[in-house]
């Protein structure tokens, strides 16, 4: 019999067109995570670990999956009214329930079996490039589809059967289906998921929250193989232990327990059955009033509001009034609290962020979007079935009321819903801005409804669009995840330019600098486009709603014409006139005035300059060597003209002939003349011009070349606006106006597949600093220059360049200020205008000067210590300050770093440290960390500016790194360095698990390298050697480039290796030019007391290490001095000083018997407390100690 | 006043439902009997423009109902055989809303007809109480209050006394009477005896087409002196059936009488029966359409 109910249910489900849909669905998705390589990653595509990452993210799908087919299992027999007639059968409880619930499970297996059938399509696409393949197994699919999808199937699924059984209702089913998935992603949240966009690295404790209670064991996955290497990640299967294991069990307890508690308690009955139906027989009442008829309202125009507003309130209670809706928000209230307390309390390096507008309101969007699209498409399914559903469709459909009023009332309502939760998040950012003595800009807020309710409104109506042609609401469901993904998300290879991607407007993001930016002015037009567009969806499921009781959509199709009467055509056209309009402005803003260009074109194109120019590349040119520029910045208007001579030197010693001259291709160039005479020849496509000169310019000759650029960002670009020139905070790079001599090999295609896919050859750029010397790259004077600066903007706003401010004045509604630089410098600069205030100090002859936003005025005198004590240390540790002034500069936030330099001037976004709340001593200090970092850069790629090439950025950031963590130790003690070197060490593990890995010394392009990594073997190097001594290199270092010659990594290395004793040239070699990890340990810790009053210790401690080479380790001998911490509570990395008692430093060479004697008993004991190892695993560095008899 | 002419419809998989049925109905209760599956529903959507047939036109006063199907709606008052209702809302709301739907946008004119239906399907005490908790007959009459909202011309009841207990359907019986004196009524049914108390025309309708159509008492009338009856034992039913045209068959204190439409006598053992509007629904049954 129960075998009977398993199959029955196995039939049931299969023969469904939702089961079909759903393993459709899944089918594609497979595919599309498959077929595409992500660029940049090292990690095959078929690698044991990237199918269990996408097995597991589909995993999330289960829910939806699940969802209708618990519904269908349970729900059919009450909506289908077949409950008294199942329940009056000789099955029993237990048959009834677990055969179902096998039934359901198995349907959904199957189901996800499609998805692997889509993942090995997806991989044996005869396109794929073999080296992006490693060998194909089954047990690579097969291992993490029983170990993440299966029991994910099994617990989903036991959740949603439960629900669905205890309370027969859909509603309630899909709400827990979203509630879990809003478990899922506060979990994620907590797990610095790769999924999920995060201020700050993972700490150890929320990984371990996290790892236990998502319920999909993605986070415990993530858990254990975030610091996995390509290699490891193209090898290993996830394994069951740890917390992975703990997760999968957990979870799988808590599916059988849920289903246990079912069985107890489940009625085997009837649910109405419980409660009599209400009679009303006798007490009959007098007719107080009789019936007559009252002619019902003929003009459709006069009944269409009312009967709307009905339909609306119905709507709204039909939503309201089940509990399930409230715990939804209740739900929802929580996961934004969490999101801003995380943002707010554990914001960049774990610190405290003052909460301003613009930074609460940025945490709205992200929930908002991943919770409102999966309650929309749930929803839209409810409310558009609603009628039909509850079996009164045949009355409402036999009223007068228009299709327009059924339709447009439930798209209110989830448009209502879409409000009710943004308000929700609103009110929850607010209470927190209160909380902390802010005042909220409402205004902001409620503009978070336009900018992200009204994209997910236009979402709504396609859900709506696509119900209503589905034949049901779970193939309206799968249709809309389906169209979703594809139209509005771009997966699956979906459309990505604005016109094409469903809703596509530009996200909006606001600054306190510059408000809501250029992309809000570009959101108008776009986001009234898609209006339009959801208007002809609306119309289009006007036409075609389902009216009466003819289900086929043929024949609605068939009865469009007689539906588009006279309103409807006239709303279409309107709308068609607003589409093509608005259209064509889009297109012309997006693909005329700005160039459009898909990846593979921009591919080709670069292909096309490598062949057509690579030829030019030996060609001598000059060096500018001064630049004259009037820069006018035009903020309001969105854009600035400059206008620049440049005094070109030939610094070879040959004669130069031809002079290449290239600009960036999206800007204006105009007046181009060298020595007044315009060049001979001119590629457009590659903004390339040519110059014959009369007579070749001798070695030491100069001559002169001058251009206008124009900028104007005025109008849309399809991929998102620069936001260099705005309102207030214009921030533009000098980049885009430096001509560009010569031939350019950063415009050369690197990665080798898509080089080889254009019968380009191999790259052969050099890897090494070694090749690249040899080659004689590294010993190329990098471009110096002097240079003098007009800059102007409007009358309200403080121009900045840098260099000595000469001058400033106001002319009409134009402010000026000119600057001058008399020494060569490196050419990295911009210029800026906003209404700053400004603040200056006179240090030691260097005026130190800050402009901010007047609003961010907390922190200013933290900025001025931290820069006035860099400028000392730095002074006297590695010569003179270069400049006479030193400037700091707010910029507005959204860019992809936190803070530049140019020589004299330091740029610093505003979300970076302006808003930080720098009370808590605790925490890291960004403020004078950042500051020192930029501090340093005066030194370190200032006066010391290598060659670009392998190596070069070690001497520019690991250097500025470890001035930047000397100078914060100064002012916060050791403990600091620590808080600041966990994410150091985080940030490389992470980085070496994506992307190939060099050793320290030859890095380029490797952030996670040359910040990270160099952080970190530079501050083991001063523990090793001394801070005076290391400084003696680096001084070393200094001198060499001011000498003239532009130092090298290997320089840096043989000035280390001057002052470090012979003894420990092996440990400096391993750190810089090797790739290796140690692995710490204490094994155990025993105390003994003595009699007079002392502790004997006895500790067994562990240390080993490893090269990587080629993908494989070996193990290295090991014999180090360490750091030996006695804790007298739990050592945090965060403050490792907090219950110190005591260090020492002892030699480990593999299991080492320490024994000290203390004076005061500690609890805890730990190896390298203070983070100067770099190894994967620091929990079992920590042990407690045992008392001893 | 309705006018049904030559009225096909096929659902998928070659199912006929209705195959060139012609009526015309005048002011008062029409009957519309047939067993299950004999179109009945079919018909009935049809008239209430929930769904269109394949050929055929439907006229009310003289317009046609697909053609203007708004319009139709508004002089329509329709009680579908099975529906369901939005749970947890109150009788009044529901009502009101549907009101609103059909067109009633003045609020008093609104709430006044409300209250009158209301008390007149006996619903008033209960009217804040959930429609999703009302007894089977309470829904029965909730569902003529709300096809009786505005003034319909045309009010189309789908099989409205199934299920109901006697009670319940004398009253609802009453309620259609009494509303049934100037507008057309059509009501569908199995149950001869609705048809017989309500109705002054009617209609049979089997397999899709009309069988026999005019007034009850006329169509027993034309039956006068053709209906046999008589006992017969057990095991001989069969025998009798390939004999005569046997309409209906009764078990009676365990023995079954049979009754049997003939002429003239058709054996000694038959005797004359004064003819029933069931023996008409029997009758018509077995014939070929009835001109």
């Amino acid at each position: 019999m129960f075998f009977d109910i398993v199959r029955f249910e196995w039939r049931y489900h299969t023969r469904r067109l939702s089961f079909v849909a759903a393993s459709a669905v899944l089918l594609l998705a497979g595919f599309g995570a498959t077929s595409r390589i992500q660029p940049g990653l090292e990690t095959n595509l078929n690698a044991p670990y990237s199918l269990s990452f996408t097995l597991g993210l589909l995993s999330l799908g289960s829910v939806f999956v699940l969802t209708i087919l618990c519904a269908q299992s349970i729900l059919r027999d009450s909506e289908f009214r077949m409950a008294e007639i199942v329940y009056a059968t000789a099955v029993t409880k237990a048959e009834y329930l677990f055969g179902r619930y096998l039934g359901v499970v198995a349907a959904a297996i199957v189901t996800f079996l499609a998805a692997i059938v889509g993942m090995v399509l997806g991989i044996v696409l005869p396109s794929h490039d073999p080296s992006h393949l490693g060998p194909h197994a089954a047990i690579d699919y097969l291992w993490p589809f029983a170990v993440l999808v299966v029991p994910n199937l099994i617990f989903v699924g036991a959740l949603l059967f439960t629900v669905a059984a205890t309370w027969r209702n859909a509603m309630t089913t899909y709400i827990s289906g979203v509630a879990l998935y809003m478990v899922y992603i506060l979990a994620a949240m907590l797990a610095d998921s790769p999924l999920i966009a995060s201020s700050s690295p993972p700490t150890p404790e929320g990984l371990a929250l996290a790892a236990w209670f998502d319920p999909f064991g993605l986070s415990a996955f993530f858990e254990q193989t975030h610091f996995w290497t390509p290699a490891e990640r193209d090898t290993q299967h996830i394994q069951l232990t740890g917390y992975f294991l703990a997760n999968r069990l957990l979870w799988i307890a808590a599916a059988l327990s849920m289903l246990a508690v079912l069985y107890r308690f489940f009625a085997f009955r009837l649910r109405s059955g419980a409660r009599d139906p209400v009679e009303a027989e006798g007490a009959r009442s007098e007719p107080a009033t009789t019936y007559r008829g009252v002619a019902p309202e003929h003009r459709r125009s006069a009944l269409f509001v009312p009967a709307l507003w009905s339909a609306i309130r119905m709507e709204a209670v039909q939503v309201m009034r089940r509990w399930p809706f409230w715990v939804l928000l209740m739900l929802w209230l929580g996961m934004n609290a969490i999101e801003i307390a995380q943002f707010i309390y554990n914001g960049e390096f774990g610190t405290q962020q003052v909460p301003a507008t613009a930074l609460v309101v940025g945490r709205i969007r992200e929930p908002l979007m991943a919770v409102g699209l999966v309650i929309l498409i749930y929803y839209s399914a409810e409310t558009v079935w609603r009628e039909r559903a509850k079996g009164i469709d045949q009355m409402v459909d036999a009223t007068q009321a228009s299709n327009a009023v059924f339709l447009l009332s439930k798209s209110a309502s989830l448009s209502l819903m879409l409000t009710l939760l943004t308000a929700v998040a609103a009110l929850v950012g607010i209470v927190f801005q209160v909380l902390h003595g802010q005042s909220p800009d409402l205004l902001a807020y409620a503009a978070q409804l336009y900018f992200i309710g009204l994209p997910l409104a236009l979402v709504a109506m396609l859900a709506v669009f696509f119900q209503t042609i589905s034949p049901n609401r779970y193939v309206g469901m799968l249709a809309t995840v389906a169209g979703l993904a594809f139209f509005n998300q771009g997966a699956f290879g979906g459309p990505q330019h604005p016109l094409l991607r469903y809703a596509a407007a530009p996200s909006v993001h606001l600054s306190s600098m510059s408000g809501f930016g250029p992309s809000a002015a570009f959101f108008h037009p776009v986001i009234v486009y898609w209006t339009a567009v959801a208007g002809v969806l609306l119309l289009a499921a006007y036409g075609l709603w389902q009216r009466g009781t003819d289900l086929r959509l043929v024949a609605r199709v068939g009865g469009l014409r007689r539906r588009f009467r006279a309103p409807a055509r006239w709303i279409a056209l309107w709308l068609l006139l607003v589409i093509a309009t608005l259209g064509v402005s889009i297109f012309r803003q997006t693909n005329v005035l700005n160039a459009y260009e898909t990846r593979e074109q921009i591919a080709d194109w670069r292909a096309d300059y490598e062949r057509s120019y690579r030829s030019i590349e030996d060609t001598p040119q000059p060096t500018p060597v001064h630049m004259e520029a009037e820069i006018d910045l035009y903020p309001q208007e969105r854009r600035y003209r400059v206008r620049g001579r440049y005094t070109l030197e030939n610094r070879t010693r040959e004669p130069i002939e031809t002079i290449y001259f290239g600009a960036l291709t999206d800007v204006r160039v105009t007046n181009l003349r060298l020595e007044g005479v315009e060049p001979t020849e001119h590629d457009e496509r590659f903004a390339l011009s040519t110059f014959q000169l009369a007579e070749p310019l001798a070695p030491g000759g100069t001559v002169d070349l001058a251009y206008t650029v124009d900028v104007d960002r005025s109008a849309m670009a399809a991929g998102g606006t620069e936001r260099d020139i705005v309102s207030n905070g214009s921030f533009v790079l000098n980049r885009i106006h430096m001509p560009r001599l010569g031939y350019r090999a950063a415009r050369e295609l690197t990665d080798p597949v898509a080089r080889r896919r254009r019968d380009l050859p191999p790259r052969d750029r050099p890897e090494t600093v070694e090749l690249a010397q040899e080659m004689g790259l590294m010993d190329e004077q990098p471009m110096i220059l002097t240079f003098d600066i007009t800059l102007s903007t409007d009358a309200d706003q403080v121009p900045i360049a840098p260099g000595r401010r000469v001058a400033s004045w106001v002319d009409g509604d134009r402010r000026y200020a000119s600057f001058t630089m008399d020494r060569p410098v490196h050419p990295l600069m911009a210029y800026v205008s906003a209404r700053y205030e400004i603040e200056r100090v006179e240090h030691r002859g260097v005026e130190v000067e800050i402009a901010y936003h007047p609003e961010h005025v907390a922190n200013v005198p933290r900025f001025l210590d931290a820069a006035t004590d860099a400028l000392d240390y730095l002074s006297e540790q590695f010569g003179a300050y270069p400049h006479d002034h030193l400037r700091i500069v707010e910029i507005p936030g959204g860019r992809h770093f936190t803070g530049m330099a140019a020589s004299g001037t330091t740029y610093f976004v505003e979300t970076g440290g302006f808003l930080t709340n720098l009370g808590d001593p605790k925490r890291v200090d960004v403020v004078t960390k950042r500051v020192s970092h930029e501090v340093a850069h005066q030194w370190w790629g200032g006066v010391v500016s290598p060659a670009t090439g392998p190596g070069s950025s070690v001497l520019v950031e690991s250097t500025a790194r470890y001035s930047e963590l000397v100078l914060l130790e100064q002012r916060h003690g050791p403990g600091a360095v620590t808080a600041a070197l966990g994410f150091e060490r985080d940030r490389y593990l992470s980085g070496r698990a994506h992307y190939a890995e060099v050793p320290l010394y030859q890095a380029q392009r490797e952030p996670f390298l040359f910040y990270s990594k160099g952080a970190m073997v530079m501050m083991a190097v001063r523990d090793l050697i001394g801070e005076e001594a290391l400084n003696t290199a680096l001084r070393a270092v200094v001198d060499l480039a001011r000498s003239g010659q532009p130092p090298t990594s290997l320089d840096l290395l043989t000035e280390i290796r001057a002052v470090t004793p012979a003894t420990h040239h092996d440990l400096l070699e391993q750190w810089w030019q090797r790739i290796v990890l140690y692995n710490l340990r204490i094994e155990s810790a025993q105390s003994v007391a003595l009699p007079d009053g002392r502790y004997q210790l006895k500790i067994r401690a562990f240390g080993g290490k490893h090269e990587v080479a080629d993908d494989h380790q070996s193990e290295l001998p090991m014999e180090e001095i360490l750091e030996i911490g006695l804790y007298s509570s739990y050592p945090r990395t965060v403050d490792s000083l907090e219950g110190l008692l005591h260090v020492e430093r002892r030699v480990v060479m593999g299991t080492t018997e320490i024994e000290m004697v203390v004076d005061e008993l500690p609890r805890y004991v730990s190896i390298d407390p203070f983070l100067r190892r770099i190894e994967r695993n620091l929990v079992d560095n920590v042990v407690e100690v045992e008392a001893m008899k | 006043m309705l006018k049904i002419d030559n009225l096909e419809k096929t659902y998928p998989g070659n199912v006929r439902a209705l195959q060139g049925v012609s009526l015309d109905i005048a002011p008062g209760l029409f009957g519309l009997l047939g067993p299950n599956g004999s179109g009945k529903s079919t018909l009935m959507r049809t008239l209430a423009t929930l769904q269109s047939p394949d050929r055929g036109t439907v006229t009310f006063a003289g317009r046609d109902i697909f053609q203007h199907a708004q319009t139709h709606r508004r002089l329509l008052g329709y009680l579908p055989q099975e529906f369901g209702v939005y749970p947890g809302v109150s009788a009044e709301r529901l009502l009101d809303h549907l009101a609103v739907l059909k067109g009633l946008t003045h609020v008093r004119q609104r709430r006044e007809q409300i209250h009158a239906l209301l008390e007149k399907t006996n619903l008033y005490p209960v009217r804040k109480k959930a429609v999703s908790t009302f007894s089977g007959g309470m829904r029965r009459r909730f569902g003529i209050a709300q096809a009786l909202l505005g003034d319909p011309r045309l009010i189309i009841v789908d099989e409205p006394t199934a299920g109901l207990d006697p009670e319940e359907r004398h009253r609802f019986h009453d309620l259609l009477a009494a509303v049934g004196e100037r507008v057309v009524v059509v009501l569908s049914t199995h149950i001869v005896e609705d048809i017989r108390r309500l109705c002054s025309r009617m209609a049979v309708l089997h397999e899709g087409r009309v069988q026999a159509i005019g007034e009850p008492e006329r169509l027993v009338r034309v039956l006068d002196g053709k209906i046999w009856q008589r006992t017969v034992p057990r095991g001989e039913l069969g025998a009798f059936r390939e004999r005569f045209q046997v309409l209906s068959t009764q078990l009676l204190a365990g023995r079954t009488q049979i009754r049997v439409l003939a002429d003239d006598c058709p054996d000694p053992g038959f005797a004359p029966f004064s003819p029933s509007l069931e023996d008409v629904y029997f009758s018509a049954l077995g014939q070929n359409p009835a001109a």
